[in-house]
């Protein structure tokens, strides 16, 4: 288990007068390897749950364990220096913290922190600069004479260079070009399936990570309403959507689909190609149907029954 | 740092001292500094004390907000009191160090300082904890109307306090935001040896600055495309109305005043 949080709490501003509570009684467990999508309408406490993975906050009650971590409200907290290393966090506007005069001075600042050598915190600099899809020639430039988008991946690549094990994003994507958020996806992706690394990401866009998230939690009010797989979230969409989660297309075009010809026990085709072939093949399932006799004896408009 | 910093903040308790008018207020404030300074002994000091601490318990608010907005001073006040030890040599002598001898007045001089400056500071907490900063910056903008007559604009004045003081809790949340963010770099102002601090505070002084700069060309852009314009008739949100609890409220300090200079020169 990677990260467990026994029926942690958080206020801010605890024990004054604009004392502020933002995770109520959460209880979560996340597997080593996992990619996991969070959302929640503004509000809702990501940001917040985010923050107890690396220990910036500390639960105001109940107790957070991340690898041999253990951070407990009331007790004093262990040195976090390695829980910092190994488990990476992007802020949301990540580019917004960025301060040297060269990438490569920027991004180095992390690993250089966290105690490794000169010439291996350059190595990893370059690594993770390539995989956002930026060549070494950025590693010179001014990082404030970059455009908003390369800010961005300059930024999430400071804190790839720190080789985490656990990736934890805060909305990467957003006022990211379409291009560059399905890059940042893939490679969220190819994390995951390649290098083993725990991905955690908040996102206001599933329809982004639906491809690639293997759990889900949803959050309202501080408290974590759902956590399951992608079926079991397109199975509950109806449920989750009444309390107030905007669902993307893909699942209420599905689950109507669903509704209509009975694949609720299927695999969901969330992307417009599957979900194309798959209606392809009920149509001609359809039209075999409705040249055989033998099959007229139920109403073709109710269409209930299973497909083979 | 958001907790500890309390300068700014309303608290609303809803008690009459809220709803007095914050012209008047801002007289008062300048009244009460104007006592606070007159006070040279023991009984008038005594006297400012109860005084404040009457108009605390009036606005309903934890006496504890008050102590603590007095905080972050503490350096400042124990700074005068050792200033008044070492220099004034009056009095009784008590104590003595080599060449330097702790006098009664000394003692008593620096406890009087350093508990005015305690004084000053948490009462005028009173007026951010009661007043909200809309109402604060009309009242500003009243209070400076008079300067008008000798070519200095009370608007621009009150435009730019009332724009610093907005963007003060802002910048620190912003501030607040990147400490974090570098803390998960591994920067993180608790656990670093000294000599890397220096660093750290590179780190986030450039990203707040630059936070700091864009926000500013941000709002001049989003003022100048709703046409703002100084000088330009505009109509208010609240209408200040002086009622006769305001003038009690001032006449209240004028009389401290009174008292406090009278037993200063008797």
């Amino acid at each position: 288990m990677a990260i467990t949080l026994e029926q942690v709490s958080y206020a801010y501003d605890d024990r004054s007068l604009w004392r502020n509570g933002a995770l109520e009684d959460i209880n979560l467990k996340l597997d080593q390897g996992v990619f996991a999508g969070i959302v929640g309408a503004t509000g809702s406490g990501k940001s917040t749950l985010l923050q107890h993975f690396n220990g910036i906050l500390k639960p105001t009650s109940g107790k957070v364990q991340v690898f041999d971590y253990i951070l407990q409200a009331g007790e004093k907290n262990p040195p976090l220096r390695e829980l910092r290393r190994r488990v990476g966090l992007v802020f949301q506007f990540p580019e917004h913290q960025l301060f040297e005069d060269t990438v490569e001075k920027d991004i180095c600042f992390g690993p250089l922190n966290f105690g490794m050598s000169k010439e291996e915190a350059k190595e990893r600099t370059s690594r993770a600069l390539n995989m956002l899809g930026l060549d070494d020639s950025f590693l010179s430039r001014n990082p404030f004479h970059l455009s908003g988008g390369q800010m961005r991946k300059v930024a999430i690549a400071s804190v790839l260079a720190m080789d985490p094990d656990i990736i934890v994003l805060d909305e990467p994507t957003a006022t990211l070009d379409p291009q560059s958020r399905a890059e940042l996806a893939e490679l969220l992706f190819r994390l995951q399936r390649d290098l083993g690394k725990t991905v955690i990401v908040v996102t206001h866009r599933m329809e982004e990570m639906l491809p690639y998230a293997d759990t889900w939690i949803v959050m309202k009010d501080g408290r974590k309403i759902f956590q399951g797989s992608k079926i079991e979230l397109v199975r509950e969409a109806n449920t989750l959507a009444k309390s107030g989660l905007s669902l993307p297309t893909c699942i209420t075009e599905w689950n109507q689909l669903a509704a209509r010809f009975g694949l609720e026990h299927e695999e969901p085709c969330l992307t417009a190609g599957s979900a194309a072939v798959r209606i392809a093949k009920l149509l001609t399932n359809r039209m075999d149907k409705d040249t055989d006799p033998g099959s007229n004896s139920t109403s073709p408009d109710e269409g209930g029954e299973p497909y083979a | 740092m958001r907790n500890k910093l309390l300068f700014g903040r309303c608290i609303d308790t809803g008690s009459w001292v809220h709803a007095v008018d914050p012209r008047a207020k801002l007289t008062a404030m300048v009244l009460y500094l104007a006592a606070l300074l007159a006070v040279g002994s023991w009984i008038p000091l005594a006297i400012a004390a109860a005084f404040s601490l009457a108009y605390m318990l009036a606005t309903q608010i934890p006496l504890k907000y008050f102590v603590k907005a007095a905080k972050p001073l503490w350096v400042l006040m124990v700074f005068i009191f050792v200033i008044q030890c070492l220099t004034v040599d009056e009095g009784v002598a008590l104590w003595q160090i080599g060449s330097w001898t702790l006098y009664s007045e000394g003692l008593s001089k620096g406890l009087i300082a350093a508990l005015r400056m305690a004084l000053l500071v948490s009462f005028t907490a009173i007026l951010t904890f009661t007043t909200t900063p809309g109402l604060l910056n009309q009242g500003m903008s009243g209070v400076l109307k008079p300067l008008e007559k000798i070519g200095i604009s009370a608007e621009r004045l009150t435009l730019m306090m009332s724009i610093a003081l907005r963007f003060i809790p802002t910048i620190l949340d912003e501030t607040h935001k990147i400490v974090k963010a570098q803390a998960a770099r591994g920067a993180d102002l608790k656990e670093l040896p000294w000599k890397e601090k220096g660093k750290l505070l590179v780190s986030l002084l450039v990203p707040v600055t630059v936070s700091a700069f864009r926000r500013a060309e941000d709002l001049v852009l989003s003022m100048e495309s709703r046409g703002y314009l100084i000088g330009a008739p505009r109509s208010e949100y609240h209408l200040l109305v002086w009622r006769s609890r305001d003038t009690g409220f001032i006449l209240s300090f004028i009389v401290l005043v009174a008292v406090v200079v009278v037993l200063r020169f008797i």
